[in-house]
Order: C-alpha cells, then structure tokens, then sequence
C-alpha cells in the first residue's frame, strides 16, 4: 500500500500517464483483493467430529471437515482455527468436501465448546488476514482426565488395584457371548479375525464372565478434592471395564446397578464427567 | 512439488519482464552486470545452493551507491536509478529467500517497470505491465502460501489450479484499471517534469541545410509528426518548420528571425483547425500546415517568418493545436525584403545563366521562368549518388542535373536572388499519409522537404516549390506496399496510444467527465465524442456492463444440479398426479404416495439423493445421470377423476 502510495504521488508530479496506469492498476488490485478475500470466506462450512471417548487434558485426534459450498470460486488457503489448534486446508475446489486431522486438548471436563471457532486466510495477496467468526456451537463432551488412585479398602477388595495380568483371566474358560464392533482401547486378542474378515470392520470377541464379581465403586470413599476423586473414578470405570468386571458407580443418592457392556462405560463417565454440572447429571 | 518451487520460477520471470522493459534504456555496462549476477543466482537457487558471503554483498551494493552518486545529474536521475535497482535486485536474488525477500524483488521489479515508463512512452510498456500484472497476481498467491507454510508441498496439478484462478484477478482487476485511470485526479503543472525524458532524436528534419555533403539519402520511415485533422488538398500539404536566409555557398542558416507581426493573405481560404502529436526531434521547430495563424503550446514563440519555436530542444512526445490558412503566399505588416538579396561570392556563371533566363522580365514572370526551368528543365529528381563537391549549386546545375530537394531549392533561391528578386528557403515537410480510420496525417521523415519563397511586390512571399512532381506523394496510407500498409495498421493503434494515454491530462479528463454528464443528461442520447473519446468512453461502458452482468449473475441464483434434480423428480411425480406440500419432507411424501405408483424406485431415489444432499456433496455426474434414469424409471397410471 505504501508502494501504491509513493507510486501515486510520482504519477501526480510527473504527470506521467504510464506511472498512472500502474497506480490504477495497483489500486483495482487492492480493490479486488478486498473483494476477492471476502468471497473467499463465505458460503464455507466446517464441522469437527470427535472420537467416541474424549478425556479432559488428554490430546485428541479430532477430524475437521471443510465444505466448499460455493460454485466457482475454490477456497484458496484456508486456515481453520479451533480454540488453541488450528488446521491449514491450502485448496479446495468449489463443491468439494476435505477432512483435515487436528489435535485438541480440552482442559476441563462436561460439554466442552471449541471456541473461538473461525476461519481465517491472508488470500490472495498477503495484504490483511481476513477472520470469519463460525456461528453455531461444537461441543464435545469431555470425560475427566483418568488418573489411577484407591478408591477404598472395602469395595476394592482383594482387586482394589487390578494388574494388567488380570486380563489374561477373561475369556479363559468362559464363554463368547456376542461379537460387537471394536472400540479404542480393546485388547488385540479379544478381536475376532474371522468376523472383522467377513464385514470389512474389526469385530471384538465379547465374554461372558460370571468369576468375575459386580463391583459398585462409591464417590463418597474416595479421598481428595472433587476432581481428583472423578479422575480417580474415571480411571477405575476403564480399568474395571476393559477386564470385564460388571462396574455401578454410586455417587450421593444416585446408584448405578453394576452392568458390564459399554452402555454401561458410557453411562458411568458421562455421569463423571457432568458431575456437579446441575441439572445435566441426571440424564442418561 | 514445493510451493517455493514454483515461486521461484514466477518470481524470475516476473523480474525478467521488468528487466526486458528497461533493459534497452540503461547502460550496456548494467545489462551485462545484472545477467552476470542472475545467471549464478538461477545456479544457486535450482542446481547447487552455494553461500555468498554477506559482505561480499554488502560491499557491491555501497560500491554501486557511490558509484550511482558519482553519476547522479539533475537531467539525469531516472537511468542511473533504473541502475541501481537492477544491481540491487540481482544481489536480492544471491541471498536466502524469506517470504519478506520474495515480496521486496516483486517491489524492486515493479519499480522497474514504472522506472521505464519514464524512460519510454512506447506502446510497448502496455504489454509488458498486462503481462506484469498477471505474473504478479499469480506470484503474489503463491506467495501467501509460502509465507503460510514454507516447507508446504501440493500436487502439481493443484498449484497449477490455484496459480491459474488466481489469474482471475487481474482479469477482473484489469477493466477497473481503465476506469480507475480515467479518473485518477491529474494536476496541470507536474513538479518533477524533468524526469520525462524520452527517447534518442531522429533525423530527416534538421535545422541547417547543407549540400554536397553526402551522397546518399536514406528513405526513413519513421513517423515526423502526426495530424489530426478533415483531409486536405494535396497542393496545401506544405508543413513549415523553419526559414533560412543565409547561404555561403554550401550551407543555408538562418540569421534573421522578425519580431511577430500581423499579416495578410490576398486569396484566403477556410482556416483548418488542428492538432499536432510532435515525435521527440532535438531540435525546437514547430511543425505547422503553411501560413499558421496560431499556435497553442506553452512557450512557444512565433516569429514574423510564421515560424514557431520552443525555447528548448524538443526530447518527448508532445502535443499543440494550431490554426492555419493554406494559401500559398502572405504579406507581413513590417518587412525588409531587401535583406533577401545576399549572395556569396564565385557565383558568377549562376548569375549568367540567370540573367540569360530572366531577361527583360518583371518580377513575377522572371520568377516563372526560373521554376519552369527548374521545374521542367533538363533537372532530375534523385536521392543517391549525389554529387560530393565544394561547388555543389554549380555541379548541380551546369554538370550532372539531379539532385534531391535541397538542390532544386536551393538552385531556385539562389537564381531568384540573383535576378534582384528577395527569396529565401523554407525547411519542413510536404504531404503525408492520411489515415481514414483515425482521421489524422501521418508525416514521415522521408517527407522532410525544403522549398522557396520569393518577395513580389503585392504578392508578399510567395510559395515556389520547383523540385519535379517525380517526387511523388503518396496522400493514402493505403497507397504503399504491402509492409507499409501493416505498419500504418499500427501507426493507428501507436496514434491512439499517444492520444488517449499519453496525452491524457486534466483538460482531457474535465472535457470526458463534461461530455460523459451532459450526454446523460441529455434525453437524445446525442453523442458527440471524438474517435479517442469514444474509445474510452466504450471501454468504460463495456466494463460497466460486465460489472453489472457479474452482479445480476450473482442475484438470479442459478439451480444447481441437484436442484434441478429435484424439481424433475417432482415434475415427473405431479405427471402422475401427485404434488409435494412445501414443507413436507421427502420421504414423507413418498410415504403417502399411493400403491399404482411404483414407490420402490421412488424410495431409491430419495435414498440416494438424500446421501448427498444432505451432507452438502455435490453428486458427481455419473451418479447424477443414474439419479436421473431413476426418476424416468418411476412410471404409472395416472389416476383417474
């Protein structure tokens, strides 16, 4: 802009009409650009999609798409800014959809948004960063950050603080008793091949386990300040969940009868995770 | 492949195109140094990445500052400035590349282009600055993306796709140019005039005649001066330059030039008005069409002999209007003739041959005789193999009889003298090439033409050309060959630039801006714009237009394909008598579709086109035709009542 300036002022004591020209030139261009970046970020649409767990503090792969509604004009480097992250999507044909992979790390738990959410590209010439804001609202609900720790002496038993060789006990001498889709977190040997073969998806193996005992894990015997017992708790409800123990969760007055499935897992730590948050614990 | 990659070779040519426009302007030394350092430069950036060191640099640059200083002159600022840029650009070039790097050569580049515009007013510049802008909107993109990301790596076919669609904007950008320069504001009095200085001087016109100094005349085409005027007759095409009074012998100059005074013209005819555009010529002559009663140039000076001068040598392009009444003879208010009458000495078989010519004979039928003589006496017309002597008059007319205008002129200026008649000689240009299309002369410098005027008592000075018609004079520019025809072809365009572009000021601008307010106010529509301003005044419209086209384009929404999917799908279904409700959903309105409907291509339809729409895909064409072959498919009774 500086140059248009110095170059208009030559063109006006010079009187030249080809220093002229470019002047004008120089002008229509920031013109255009202003017109051009402005196109450039409407009629875009983003959308984040969350995998299915995701943990406060945790680092999270989350999939940013990116729709060009438009039909001509390409989006031309755009830049997709989600809280503290951001993802770079350098062209995409009007028309067109592109999934981006990004890493989010929500530090609290519950329903967590993503914001500031906006758009932002320096197209086309470098001259200002243009920034849409998104409307709308993505939210993720966010599981408290699982940390190991005793959750007390009598409901933890013998197996208050499980080892990973408790694994190798499922499934031996038990029966199957479904096969589901494979979720994060399930033991390579519990997926079945010959299933995942014939459907083209990983199937897990599912047991039954009657050796094993239900266990009711109760917020009340944990010990520490409000989120490191929920930590605690989180942790507890994957551990017990991954080696097939029926788990309930008592917290206060509201008692989950302990079930193994993962209905049960979900249940439990959207529980933890919107404990406190009023109203919205008790749904589910 | 790399972003930067691709930058780079953009960023080269881009420098280039610059460096072509100025590169016949600045010094040989310059060139060859600036190809010098980009040729390691380009080796360093693709094959083999080598370090200069800084200071190596650094120390070329001061050199080349002082060395700019040294040369620096108030006349002289644009080259030795073009001069330095280019050095330092090429040195830009040695040096590791940040996004900041990129954008200072693309800088330093278009500073070149505006430093030829100084140097040049040629048609070429526009050229070069179309071809600039496109690079420059291509580079600078992708110069946001490097900045963006440096290590960034794309597909070729995707860098291609975006350097392509980011030529849309110059595209765009170049139809608001136009209008932007129309109405960029102008001032009457540039400050930094000086710093337009243009182009070498031509010859074919010069201010002293001089015989038998060379033997050979070159035919030079190029362009004198042009005119734009109605076409004339042929006999009035004598456009005057300069008068010289003085010969030795050899040479004519001029001595004497009278102080302005009024004049009159026994036989006047119409007075023509027009405009002259004046080729840079290093010298200070006005060209007017014979017999000027006016011209409109800042400091010009018009003299008794109706010459009209500038103070200073003419180096630009410029433009004057200038009133004249062709006739071939005027009478001055105030005039010495008797100051017409010198001769040198040793010409004494002139003056017998005159006096046995003129014999007993008044004035004007002495002056016949002399021009019947030359005119259709023994003398041929010739442009090579001239006679080189010290006595060239008298070799002219007693030894080998041909000779160029000069000769003849001269002959009769001398002779005329000679037999006590007051003459002198009259330098400028005879005929032109007139240009239909652009209503305007085309005067070449092959046209430069000397001629004589003689002193008869009530006749005042009277126009006597004797050179032979065998100097033949072409009026239509569709008279040459074929080359030369092509040639005027482009004088056109060379003729608009010049007047639309080049000569475009505040006045041009206040009579475009009048025109364009009274022509819509006027109900008529009555338009009254010269051939220049038309060519503007379209240019704007048609930009105008294509705006406003954009804009419509933009409102009237177009249907989409799957829109147009959509109503065909209803169309199809209405056949049938069944209309869909506004808000009812798709599939509740396959819901309740009857059973004589085929409802299993119906719901293969919406299933499929919902897998689309609905995740805002555009649906690829193959699947579209297949979409569409299934609303064909859908086919049943209409009911009956």
């Amino acid at each position: 802009m500086a140059l248009t300036l110095f170059l208009g002022i030559a063109a006006i004591n010079t009187g030249n009409n080809l220093v002229y020209m470019i002047v004008a030139a120089l002008l229509s261009f920031l013109l255009i650009s202003g017109f051009y970046g402005k196109r450039n970020l409407s009629r875009l649409i983003v959308d984040v999609t969350f995998p299915e767990e995701v943990f406060a503090r945790t680092e999270t792969l989350v999939t940013v798409v990116l729709v060009n509604r438009r039909r001509y004009l390409p989006a031309f480097l755009m830049r997709v800014s989600l809280g503290e992250t951001s993802v770079l999507f350098p062209f995409l044909e009007a028309g067109h959809r592109a999934t981006r992979p990004a890493r989010l790390t929500f530090a609290g738990r519950g329903h967590q948004a993503v914001s500031p959410r906006y758009l932002a590209s320096s197209f086309p010439f470098r001259f200002f960063i243009r920034y849409r804001r998104l409307e709308g609202d993505v939210t993720a609900l966010v599981y408290p950050e699982p940390k190991p720790g005793s959750v007390g002496r009598e409901e933890g038993r013998s197996r208050s603080r499980p080892s990973e060789s408790g694994l190798d006990l499922s499934g031996a001498g038990t029966d199957l008793l479904s096969i589901r889709p494979y979720l994060v977190g399930d033991p390579l040997k519990y997926i079945h091949w010959k299933a995942s073969a014939r459907t083209d998806r990983l199937q897990t193996k599912e047991f039954t386990l009657p050796a094993m005992p239900p266990l009711v894990l109760d917020m009340a015997r944990v010990p520490g300040p409000l989120e490191g017992r929920l930590s605690i708790l989180t942790f507890w409800v994957l551990a017990l969940f991954r080696k097939g123990v029926p788990v309930g969760l008592k917290m206060g007055e509201i008692l989950y009868p302990p079930v193994h499935s993962p209905h049960q897992k979900h249940l439990l730590l959207r529980a933890l995770a919107l404990c406190g948050h009023e109203g919205e614990a008790h749904e589910g | 492949m790399k972003v930067e990659g691709f930058l780079k070779i953009l960023t080269y040519t881009l420098t280039l195109t610059g460096f072509v426009s100025v590169a016949a302007h600045v010094g040989a030394t310059f060139v060859a140094g600036f190809v010098a350092l980009m040729l390691p430069a380009a080796w360093r950036d693709w094959r083999r990445p080598f370090v200069v060191p800084r200071w190596i640099l650094n120390a070329l640059a001061v050199a080349m500052v002082i060395v700019t200083f040294l040369r620096l002159r108030i006349d002289n600022i644009v080259v030795p400035a073009v001069d330095i840029l280019l050095v330092m650009i090429a040195l830009k070039f040695m040096e590791d590349k940040q996004p900041r790097d990129y954008f200072q050569i693309f800088v330093l580049s278009l500073l070149l282009l505006a430093g030829s515009s100084l140097l040049s007013l040629d048609m070429i510049f526009l050229a070069y600055l179309i071809a600039f802008l496109f690079l420059l909107s291509s580079a600078t993109v992708l110069l946001a993306y490097f900045a963006e990301d440096p290590a960034l790596v794309m597909p070729r076919r995707t860098l291609i796709a975006i350097a392509l669609k980011s030529l849309l904007i110059p595209l765009v950008a170049l139809p608001v140019t136009v209008i932007l320069f129309v109405l960029l504001p102008r001032t009457s009095h540039p400050f930094f005039d000086f710093l337009n200085r243009t182009g070498p001087a031509t010859s074919g016109f010069s201010d002293h005649v001089r015989l038998g100094g060379v033997a050979d005349i070159q035919e030079d085409t190029t362009i004198a001066f042009r005119v734009a005027m109605g076409r004339l007759d042929e006999d009035a095409l004598y456009w005057r330059g300069i008068v010289f009074d003085q010969f030795d012998g050899r040479t004519w100059k001029t001595l004497r030039t009278p102080p302005a005074t009024t004049f009159h013209i026994s036989a006047p005819t119409r007075r023509v008005r027009y405009t002259v555009y004046l080729e840079p010529s290093d010298n200070r002559y006005l060209f007017t069409l014979d017999k000027p009663v006016f011209v409109s140039l800042r400091n010009a000076r018009g003299g008794g002999n109706l010459v009209y001068t500038l103070p200073d040598p003419i180096l630009r392009k410029i433009r004057y209007e200038g009133v004249s009444v062709p006739a071939d003879d005027f009478i001055p208010a105030h005039e010495n003739p008797r100051a017409y009458l010198d001769l040198p000495p040793g010409l004494e078989d002139i003056r017998a041959l005159t006096a046995s010519l003129t014999r007993g004979l008044a004035p004007l039928p002495a002056v016949r005789a002399l021009h019947g003589y030359l005119h259709h006496g023994p003398f041929r017309y010739a442009l090579s193999d001239l006679p080189r002597s010290s006595r060239p008059l008298q070799d002219f007319l007693f030894r080998h009889r041909y000779g160029n205008c000069e000769y003849f002129a001269s002959a009769m200026t001398v002779m005329a003298r000679s037999a006590g008649v007051p003459a002198r000689l009259v330098g400028g240009y005879r005929g032109g090439y007139y240009h239909d299309l652009g209503g305007y002369y085309a005067v070449l410098q092959k046209n430069a033409h000397v001629w004589t005027e003689v002193w008869l008592e009530g006749h005042g000075w009277l126009r006597v050309d004797p050179t032979p018609a065998a100097l033949l004079i072409a009026t239509s520019v569709w008279q040459g060959g074929f080359g030369f025809r092509v040639r005027m072809i482009f004088d056109l365009l060379e003729y608009y630039w010049n007047i639309n572009v080049i000569a475009y000021d505040l006045q041009k601008q206040f009579r475009l801006l009048t025109t364009l307010e009274r022509t819509l106010r006027n109900p008529d529509w009555h338009l009254s714009l010269d051939p220049g301003q038309r060519l503007w005044g379209g240019g704007a419209l048609l930009s105008l237009m294509a705006l406003a086209g954009v804009l419509l384009l933009r409102r009237l929404k177009w249907p989409t394909p799957e829109e147009r999917l959509l109503a065909r799908f209803h169309r199809r279904l209405a056949r049938l008598g069944h209309t869909r409700h506004p808000s009812e959903g798709l599939e509740a309105f396959i819901a309740r579709l009857p059973a004589d409907v085929p409802r299993r291509q119906a719901e293969i339809f919406v299933a499929e086109f919902e897998r689309f729409y609905y995740k805002d895909i555009a649906i690829p064409k193959h699947e579209r035709a297949r979409l569409a072959a299934l609303i064909r498919s859908i086919s049943g009774r209409r009911p009956e009542g």
